[in-house]
């Protein structure tokens, strides 16, 4: 079983350390980039921090914020490199420079990872070891989930 | 290279137009969930089940255009639920 470790910040944002390149490992840099399984995407990078990576950019799209607005991005290809498991992918390029390196829900799929979030830590298990989590106490002896109580009155 | 497409924003608005002046209507009856990358030159678009299908059967078909990434049935081609914080004007690079 493949764990892959990362952290939770003083904010409880699940972190792991990453290394990304474009056109030739040779432009790698390492970063410490936040899973975010709000976004639908791969890897969204500031701009000012994919200038060394050499990315070669494919074209632009729009993003839907979560205030529904719509924000517009350049997309470029690169590679994502988490504790030796290489995926590529389309890399947003965001403007805003306080944002940080962001992964998204594809990023997990194409790494075939689920996310588990502890107390203190993060793990990134392949996904199928699933079958391998045990039943939570509230399954009942037909192996089913019980459904939720009733509201009453 | 056309000259009314000599920045980002112009590429992204005219994409957002081409997809919804003439394929939203039938990619949203056929193909909802799907990529679908817009060649703003061209005004075609390829479909794909994911954004880098998408992109590489629409180089396929002209390996010199400008595409717009569209999400089907979507208003962005991605979600994203975290914002940072924001000063001032943040989507200066599309002006």
């Amino acid at each position: 079983m493949a764990i892959k470790i990362g952290y939770l910040d003083s904010r409880g944002h699940p972190y792991i350390r990453i290394r990304v390149w474009g056109l030739s490992e040779q432009f790698a840099q390492e970063f410490e980039a936040m899973i975010d399984t709000g976004f639908s995407g791969y890897l969204s990078l500031p701009l000012v921090k994919a200038f060394p990576l050499g990315l070669t950019l494919a074209g632009t799209t729009s993003y839907e914020l979560a205030d529904g607005s719509k924000s517009p991005k350049l997309l470029a290809y690169g590679c994502v490199d988490h504790e030796g498991e290489v995926t590529a992918g389309l890399i947003a390029l965001e403007a805003n420079a306080n944002c940080g390196p962001l992964l998204g829900v594809e990023f997990l799929r194409q790494c075939k990872k689920m996310l588990v979030v502890g107390k203190n830590n993060v793990w990134l298990m392949d996904d199928d070891e699933i079958g391998s989590i045990p039943p939570t106490p509230d399954e009942d002896a037909s192996g089913g989930a019980q459904a939720p109580p009733t509201p009453q009155g | 290279m056309n000259a009314l497409f000599n920045n980002p924003k112009a590429i992204a608005e005219a994409g957002e137009r081409i997809y919804r002046e003439k394929f939203k209507t039938d990619f949203e009856a056929n193909h909802r969930g799907k990529f679908a990358a817009i060649n703003v030159i061209k005004e075609t678009a390829a479909i794909g089940e994911t954004p880098e299908q998408a992109f590489e059967a629409a180089r396929k078909e002209d390996p010199h255009g400008l595409f717009h990434l569209i999400r089907v049935g979507y208003a962005g081609a991605f979600q994203v639920s975290y914002q940072f914080p924001r000063n001032g004007h943040q989507d200066w690079l599309f002006g």
